[in-house]
């Protein structure tokens, strides 16, 4: 009874565990803007305890994410923290790429080398106006660090979503 | 004329003498093995019991780290409380600590021998002479092997089997005491292990068929009763399904992807080709057909496939692979034989068995098959234990239905059934007691190996990343679990990197900041690998390899020893100075291999808070990052390390001025040590500073800085 109780309830798990898909996964590395190497996405990435499937951006790279479906005042909330603790730092730019506009709604200087707070899953939430706008695009840069020092300059993004209405 | 089934007859002088030879046995093949040091899943247990000596109603109640996951509690572990009940009571009479293994091992004696005399009086209703498959699973390496170790396994079989006897016997005599003792013997056996619940459905079908009495149902509900009671329990006081927990992992691990279950598959035919009877008398007795033609394409087969499954073993493992497949695939076909012939509707008294107590056999055998192949999550060769006892009874009953055949041919064959018998026992014990021997020295390494820890750490913190033998020894001096929150883990700290003993993964974050300490490796007498990471040996898991043992000459275990870089570690919370704004940075640099190094431009100071309560040696390399050296006209820098008192008083200083612009050496690393006294009023400071006489463009370099006790 008890064997088959478990049983079942392994087989029925079995569906709920298939990783499903995210925002991240639209992301693609923009012509020019980085090597495939540089990008990895669904790789596991604990900070303080705290694992996640995460997309990894290996600077210098540049990324981008369709918006197609999305309409209105949205958010893009995600959760990013630098790879490694040592380096000069990483740079992370946010745009909303609309036709040849290109306007940064965040910027964010990571540096879990020299600063504490940054040894941890940072929680981002950036607004997006997508009103009368079809065709955009989010685009994730991540550069190095003052120093110009790229060693151990990855950053990891993960719970990469977009909250707010979506059309059709 | 086909042999006829006679059950014996026991007698009383017969049966005491036999189990007196079945004490005799495994006392004296466990003898040796007394001392092995805890092993494998012995140390899960043991810390195990440690919470039930805390919280005896609720023994899985105690955080545990494992496998670098944390969990609140272990209430959703594959087993159920006996054995940890168990180990707590010794640990309460007898005590741990170095060399009181001996003791353990002795109380669990018990199991080997109580499973040998149940094997002995269940093989009395299927062969004649009952001694011999006892015998055989006294020495069966397997049983062999286990028997060393604290884990459930020996014991949950052994109660398996006592059970079984008992309800074999309560069923045919309608004896209430049998029934009762193996009710009993049920109940313990699913406190050991949640897989002794298919004793209720294998017994079950033993009833019926036998048409037993009422009271026999009542003996196999109880335990069912019990273990459903003891979960409910824990449920309600986990507030969630443990079970629940327990499938959530197996499924983690993807029991049911076709590849798992293909490994599954090979290592079930492997460790039974391998692991119960020596595989020349397995193959002898059972590959016999077609005038040797049926082995010949059996080896064909298996060489196929293991050119397809497993190309990159070398040629022994190979050839260890192709004989574990064939000997196994040969156990398998002869107990579906058997299958096809027990549920056949005609009677089929005539070959070895009576019809319900094939089908009885059979269903004991695949029963454990199916759970071996679908519900565990990996291949182990103590998976297979609970198949043990009805392969035994298989071959030797065909062999007594040999010797009658032979009895009744008119030459007599090269090879007789007596020897056959006593040849597989004594090859079978032989070829044990070197795997046993081998899993003894594996066992040995963790001891030693946290001896030398002891000596290297002396008393600092340190973390392990590893299980088995190796966390309970290394536990045992000191180290700690990684805790699932690595920023728990500080600059200075030790971490220990098994290669063998389930290493698991440093989060990333917490490995950029280490660096190599040392590194130790352990070399066993035995060529002879249960367990390895340069052959596919894997005894204990298919995670390692898919073969049973393998042969090899390198070390087993190689224990990689690394160090959080204070100084790295520590910036964010260390006091800066920077003429030019520029604060120092992490990073590496090239000293002949990658080094960890905080950066600074000249014009920097860093003072550290020191806290450390003993007395240490710093050693570290200073110098200008090679790509950015300086150019001739650069000012000479001055490098200075100082430890400081609460006071601000200098203890200990170092300084050296380096000219990279006018002496080349100056451009190399510069070794530095520097002795710094114990922190005792908790002010005290260490100070790192690099100052140029002039215009500098270098990038200055704090490398590989190590910290050991004095």
């Amino acid at each position: 009874m008890i064997c088959v109780l478990g049983y079942l309830l392994l087989v029925i798990g079995c569906d709920s565990a298939r990783s499903s898909r995210t925002f991240a996964d639209r992301f693609a590395v923009v012509a020019g803007g980085g090597t495939h190497d540089s990008f990895q996405q669904h790789t596991p990435v604990v900070r303080n305890g705290r694992q996640e499937d995460a997309t990894i951006l290996v600077a210098p790279i540049t990324v981008r994410a369709n918006l197609a479906g999305y309409h209105g005042a949205l958010r893009l909330s995600l959760l990013a923290t630098p790879v490694f603790n040592i380096g000069d730092g990483i740079q992370m730019d946010v745009f909303l790429v609309n036709g040849s506009n290109r306007n940064r709604i965040c910027s964010r200087y990571f540096d879990a080398g020299r600063n504490a707070a940054d040894r941890q899953w940072i929680a981002m939430d950036v607004p997006l106006d997508l009103w009368n706008r079809q065709d955009s695009q989010v685009e994730v840069q991540v550069s190095g660090g003052p120093q110009g020092d790229l060693v151990a300059d990855w950053l990891a993004l993960a719970e990469v979503r977009i909250d707010g209405r979506r059309s059709g | 004329m086909k042999p006829t089934i006679r059950t014996p007859t026991l007698r009383r002088f017969q049966v005491q003498r036999d189990l007196a030879v079945l004490v005799l046995v495994v006392a004296g093949c466990a003898a040796p093995f007394l001392s092995q040091p805890f092993h494998m899943d012995d140390n899960f247990y043991m810390d195990m019991a440690h919470g039930a000596r805390a919280h005896p109603l609720y023994p899985y109640d105690a955080a545990y780290d494992f496998g670098g996951y944390h969990a609140s509690d272990t209430g959703s572990h594959s087993h159920p409380p006996l054995e940890t009940y168990l180990l707590a009571a010794v640990q309460h009479f007898f005590g741990e600590g170095e060399g009181c293994e001996w003791t353990y091992h002795s109380i669990f004696l018990f199991f080997p021998v109580l499973g040998a005399w149940s094997l002995y009086f269940i093989a009395a209703r299927f062969v004649e002479r009952p001694l011999w498959p006892s015998l055989a699973f006294a020495v069966c390496p397997v049983v062999l092997v286990m028997g060393h170790t604290l884990m459930t396994d020996i014991p949950a079989v052994s109660l398996w089997l006592a059970a079984i006897a008992c309800f074999l016997y309560a069923t045919d005599a309608g004896s209430r005491r049998f029934y009762a003792a193996s009710a009993g013997l049920q109940v313990a056996a699913v406190l050991f292990s949640y897989q002794a619940v298919a004793l209720a459905l294998l017994l079950g079908y033993y009833q019926i068929r036998k048409r037993g009495r009422a009271i026999g149902w009542i003996a196999l509900l109880l335990p069912l009763v019990v273990l459903s009671a003891w979960l409910t329990m824990s449920s309600l006081h986990y507030h969630r399904l443990v079970l629940a927990g327990t499938a959530g992992y197996v499924q983690s691990l993807g029991f049911l992807s076709p590849a798992v279950i293909g490994t599954k598959m090979l290592a079930f035919l492997e460790y039974q080709g391998w692991l119960i009877v020596f595989p020349f008398f397995l193959l002898y007795l059972f590959a016999r057909g077609l005038k040797g033609r049926l082995f010949a394409l059996a080896a064909l087969g298996a060489l196929y496939l293991a050119e397809a499954v497993v190309p990159d073993y070398r040629p022994l493992d190979k050839a260890i692979f192709v004989i574990g497949l064939i000997g196994g695939a040969f156990v398998v076909a002869h107990m579906g034989m058997l299958a096809g012939r027990a549920f056949r509707k005609r009677n089929m008294e005539s070959c070895e068995f009576e019809n319900v107590m094939a089908q009885f056999l059979v269903l004991w055998y695949f029963g454990d098959a199916v759970y071996c192949l679908f519900v565990l999550p990996a291949g182990s060769a103590r998976y297979v234990l609970p198949l043990v006892a009805p392969v035994l009874i298989l071959f030797f009953r065909r062999l007594e239905v040999m010797e009658i055949s032979e009895y009744r041919a008119e030459r007599a064959p090269l090879m007789n059934s007596a020897m056959v018998a006593s040849g597989s026992l004594v090859l079978t014990l032989a070829w044990g007691l070197f795997l046993a021997q081998a899993d003894f020295e594996f066992a040995r390494i963790y001891p030693r190996a946290a001896s030398a820890f002891e000596r290297i750490s002396a008393g600092l913190d340190a973390y392990l990343t590893g299980e088995w033998g190796f966390r309970y020894y290394f536990s045992r001096v000191g180290a700690k679990p990684l805790p699932a929150d690595e920023s728990a883990v500080h600059g200075g700290t030790f971490i220990v990197i098994p290669k063998l003993a389930m290493p698991y993964g440093m989060p990333a974050d917490l490995q950029s900041m280490t660096m190599p300490f040392a590194r130790l490796t352990f070399d066993v007498r035995t060529p002879f690998r249960t367990m390895d990471v340069s052959t596919p040996a894997g005894f204990y898991s298919t995670g390692w390899g898919l073969i049973p043992f393998s042969l090899s000459t390198r070390s087993l275990e190689t224990l990689e020893i690394r160090q959080v870089n204070f100084m790295v570690e520590r910036l964010p919370w260390a006091r800066i100075e920077c003429a030019g704004g520029v604060m120092p940075w992490p990073g590496l640099v090239f000293t002949g291999d990658r080094a960890l190094a905080v950066l600074a431009l000249p014009g920097t100071r860093i003072t550290y808070p020191w806290t450390t309560r003993v007395p240490m040696r710093l050693d570290l390399a200073i110098g200008l990052v090679p790509d950015r050296s300086a150019t001739p006209t650069d000012a000479a820098l001055d490098f200075m390390i100082q430890a400081r008192d609460a006071r601000g008083h200098v203890v200990e200083e170092f300084s050296r001025t380096l000219n990279p612009g006018s002496n080349p050496k100056d451009r190399e690393w510069q070794p530095v040590r520097i002795l710094l006294p114990a922190a005792s009023s908790g002010g005290e400071t260490l100070l790192f500073e690099v100052q140029a006489r002039g215009k500098s463009t270098a990038t200055c370099a704090f490398a590989q800085s190590i910290l050991t006790p004095q």
